[in-house]
């Protein structure tokens, strides 16, 4: 185990003292993406069940996923793509009648607010102005393997190799591109939202150039709190839930799109 | 091994050589000037010196970005001027590795400084050496074994940097990705056999180092 | 060869000041008085190491230190040779290293055949290629000796040169310390806290006590006639009395003391004329008290003069001499504890005396061994 999961794991086991009697805790490992649109239904949720307190790891879907791998004490698992939850299901470590995909997002292109850059097409990144493009970590960074397939699917991936910075979450993409150390980035339409002072939207890529990016959600098998789990993967799904995530720019999954 | 992981041994051993020299540069003189000299402001070059032992690793990146990040005090001129900015590429690696690195240094170094006896020093100034001369034949000399032991203090330090590496350089394969940040990316993208293989080089690596530095220590007594 | 030089310095340091001003010549001269009185701090300020508040510090015209002029050449440009109290050889160079450490500018050859020479006039030529840490206590010193004279020095400081050694060498040493110093004819000061050491070494010696100069003399004149209670007392000189003045006269002084009258000799270069009743210290040296035999006729007063009478209350061995502690048959408090004088009477006097047995004995002072201590 390294470092890195030792420490989190470690975390979890201090942070997240023994039940108490009446109590009822329940923790949620969060694509970072869904940040706001958790913690929104979640007050929600908390508000129609005294005694119930969510505590929340935001990461991105592959480093929580690791985390779950390593036996991290986590109750209800929401992903940024269907590989990380396809590979738990693989491992046995999920309750497999619980997955629902509850939300799509779509993959844009920013800038810096400021940026004089003209970014209108995949072709404009490989400008030479443009020095330095983010992407997630494709091997843990969901918004990564969608730029990943985007941008191969256009034959840019290689060519674009020496100006790509690999961050470790999209929320590490979209704070590069804000403080301004690179020039573009590729992020989810509703990331923008959270830095919309710092940045903007350059392009968006064509939807059939990567698959559909959905958020599935399942109860993590080792849960202690399964009834509660899926109570909130209902809530998800409801549509108070779906009316929620509309608010926050989130699309309802595909049509018959259930897992 | 594969060649991820060989390009990132290359590149930490690259990073924690280039960072050992610089904080040689930068840390003997002052070492020297810290344990000899009084000057305005010795209490602070020494506090800041020494913070980056205190602070985590993070906090120092943090206030690396803010000073060398493109919109960074130093950074934005640097980069309003030529176009370039020295984040994410391995020169932040070298930059993050010296900073961090270069307290275990100036620290070690200067008490061996302090512990040379101060009448040598005085025999020298008698025998018509100035402060520099006196510096560079007696004094340092005499301070070589502390002054080799800050230096493999500080190249270990350099080799195992990973927070404030992270922090301005970012973990770019091939570009910025030492052994410990593959290490770290390794583990988490579930490649077990490429994580064993760079722990075990670094391992070995940091053993070659100690050895190295027990004999030159043995011959310098 | 002729060497002059003139001191006067000024320093403060918190707690302490210095305030000192004295000349020499040739040869040693020797700053003697108890640690902390500012002697190694006026060898640092010759050699610039430490820079006086005021003053001026001249060496065979050349003006080293000149606080009104602005003048202080640093260290490395005053040609001052130092040897420093624990000799400060540098560990890391051989001992030809350290002896050539101060010709650096000259040529190689120069430097090396000075160094040969050096080596050869101090009987260092074998040890050339040893380390200090590798050397005997006396050889270090010759080294340090001869890094500091290999440069000419035009004055050469030695602080307590042979403090690091065991008292044995220490003696040997002090006989080849001085034939060296005689031997290069540089102008030399040492430092030392030892009187017998102040008095082999010196031809000039300069009491220091607490930051000033208490007397600066020859050596001669500084035995026979210290300046004053103080002085006397630095040197460690025994029976300083006190008494009251009957009578003075150039060449001559009469004092009361203990009920006796007795009779010294004045200074004849610093005639010294007080009033009568005024209070005087004055010393006797142990070895200058003459018992008298009691088999011989009786004394009398043209050879024994300040007769006087009483009985040894204490003795102590020390080796080659004894010293008894007498006490006089006159009332009154005796003047040093429970006793009045100290005696130094060699073992075979004791023994042909019978001492040991024979504790009541009368004894004279010849008046040239009473000492004026003026005020």
């Amino acid at each position: 185990m390294s470092r890195g999961l030792r420490i989190t794991v470690l975390g979890f086991l201090v942070l997240c003292p023994p039940a108490v009697a009446g109590a009822q805790e329940m923790t949620l490992s969060v694509a970072i993406s869904m940040k706001e649109a958790v913690e929104t239904l979640g007050r929600q949720f908390m508000q129609s069940r005294s005694g119930v307190t969510l505590r929340y790891n935001f990461g991105s879907s592959g480093e929580l996923q690791k985390q779950i791998e390593a036996g991290a004490p986590v109750d209800l698992f929401i992903s940024a793509a269907q590989r990380q939850m396809d590979e738990l299901e693989q491992k046995g470590l999920i309750t497999t009648a619980t997955r629902r995909v509850f939300a799509r997002n779509v993959l844009t292109v920013i800038k810096a607010a400021g940026s004089t850059l003209d970014i209108a097409k995949p072709a404009d990144l490989a400008g030479a102005k443009v020095q330095r493009i983010v992407v997630g970590n494709p091997k843990t960074v969901p918004v990564g393997q969608y730029a990943e397939e985007s941008l191969k699917s256009v034959g840019l991936w290689d060519p674009l190799q020496p100006k790509l910075v690999l961050a470790e979450n999209v929320r590490q993409a979209l704070d590069y591109v804000a403080r301004g150390e690179v020039e573009a980035g590729f992020v989810y339409t509703t990331d923008v939202a959270a830095r919309s002072r710092q940045v903007v939207e350059a392009f968006r890529p064509a939807e059939d150039t990567y698959r559909p990016v959905t958020y599935p959600a399942a109860v993590v098998k080792a849960s202690k709190q399964p009834a509660l789990a899926q109570a909130f993967i209902d809530l998800l799904v409801s549509r108070d839930g779906q009316a929620a995530l509309s608010r926050l720019g989130f699309q309802p999954p595909p049509a018959g799109v259930r897992r | 091994m594969s060649v991820e992981a060989l390009s990132a041994l290359g590149l930490s051993i690259r990073v924690a050589v280039v960072a050992t020299l610089l904080d040689a540069l930068i840390g003997i003189p002052l070492a020297y000037l810290l344990a000899r000299r009084a000057f305005r402001g010795r209490a602070l070059v020494d506090l800041l010196v020494t913070l980056p032992l205190v602070l985590p690793p993070t906090v120092t990146g943090y206030y690396l970005i803010i000073l060398l990040g493109r919109r960074g005090w130093l950074g934005a001129p640097v980069y309003a001027l030529s176009g370039w900015s020295v984040a994410f590429t391995w020169y932040a690696a070298v930059i993050a590795a010296t900073v961090m690195a270069l307290p275990l240094l100036v620290r070690t170094a200067r008490a061996a400084i302090e512990s040379v006896d101060r009448e040598l020093e005085k025999a020298a100034l008698t025998l018509g050496r100035s402060e520099w001369r006196t510096a560079l034949e007696v004094t340092l000399p005499l301070a070589r074994n502390g002054i080799v032991a800050g230096l493999v203090l500080a190249f270990a330090r350099a080799l195992g940097e990973f927070g404030a590496t992270l922090m301005l350089a970012g973990n770019i394969p091939g570009k910025t990705t030492t052994v410990p940040l593959a290490i770290y990316t390794a583990v988490q993208t579930g490649e077990m056999g490429e994580a064993v293989a760079l722990v075990l080089a670094l391992t070995a690596l940091s053993c070659v180092v100690l050895i190295l530095a027990g004999r030159l220590g043995a011959r310098a007594a | 060869m002729k060497h002059r030089f003139s001191v006067q310095i000024t320093k403060r340091l918190p707690g302490f000041t210095l305030d000192v001003s004295w000349t020499a010549g040739d040869g040693v001269a020797v700053l003697f008085g108890p640690s902390g009185a500012g002697k190694t701090l006026t060898l640092q300020c010759l050699a610039g190491l430490v820079e006086p508040d005021a003053g001026r510090v001249v060496v065979d015209d050349r003006v080293l230190f000149d606080a009104e002029a602005g003048v202080n050449l640093p260290p490395q440009q005053r040609r001052v040779g130092y040897v420093f109290q624990g000799y400060a050889l540098f560990p890391h160079l051989t001992v030809a290293g350290n002896v050539g450490f101060g010709l650096r500018g000259r040529s190689r050859q120069e430097r090396e055949r000075r160094v040969v020479e050096v080596l050869e006039r101090l009987d260092l030529a074998g040890l050339a290629h040893r380390r200090p840490a590798e050397l005997s206590g006396g050889q270090r010193q010759r080294v340090a000796l001869g890094r500091a004279l290999a440069i000419d020095p035009a004055l050469l400081l030695l602080d307590e040169p042979l403090s690091a050694l065991d008292s044995p060498l220490r003696r040997a040493l002090r006989d080849e310390l001085r034939s060296i110093l005689s031997g290069w004819g540089t102008a030399a000061v040492l430092v030392t806290h030892d009187f017998t050491e102040a008095y082999r070494l010196a031809d000039r010696i300069i009491v220091y006590e607490n930051g000033r100069v208490i007397q600066a003399a020859a050596r001669a004149e500084l035995l026979w006639q210290p300046a004053s209670e103080a002085v006397a007392r630095i040197m460690g000189l025994r029976n300083v009395l006190h008494g009251v003045v009957v009578k003075a006269m150039p060449d001559r002084i009469q004092i009361a003391w203990r009920g006796h009258t007795l009779e010294a000799v004045n200074s004849p270069t610093r005639s010294y004329l007080p009033p009568p009743e005024t209070p005087i210290a004055f010393f006797i040296r142990p070895e200058y008290v003459r018992l008298i035999r009691k088999d011989r006729s009786a004394p009398d007063a043209a050879h024994h003069m300040n007769l006087m009478r009483g009985t040894v209350v204490g003795e102590a061995d020390f080796g080659t001499v004894w010293s008894l502690r007498l006490r006089l048959d006159t009332p009154g408090t005796p003047a040093q504890g429970d006793f009045d004088l100290e005696v130094e009477v060699p073992h075979l006097v004791y023994e042909i005396l019978e001492i040991e047995r024979d504790r009541r004995w009368e004894f004279s002072i010849h008046r040239g061994s009473i000492h004026v201590l003026p005020t």
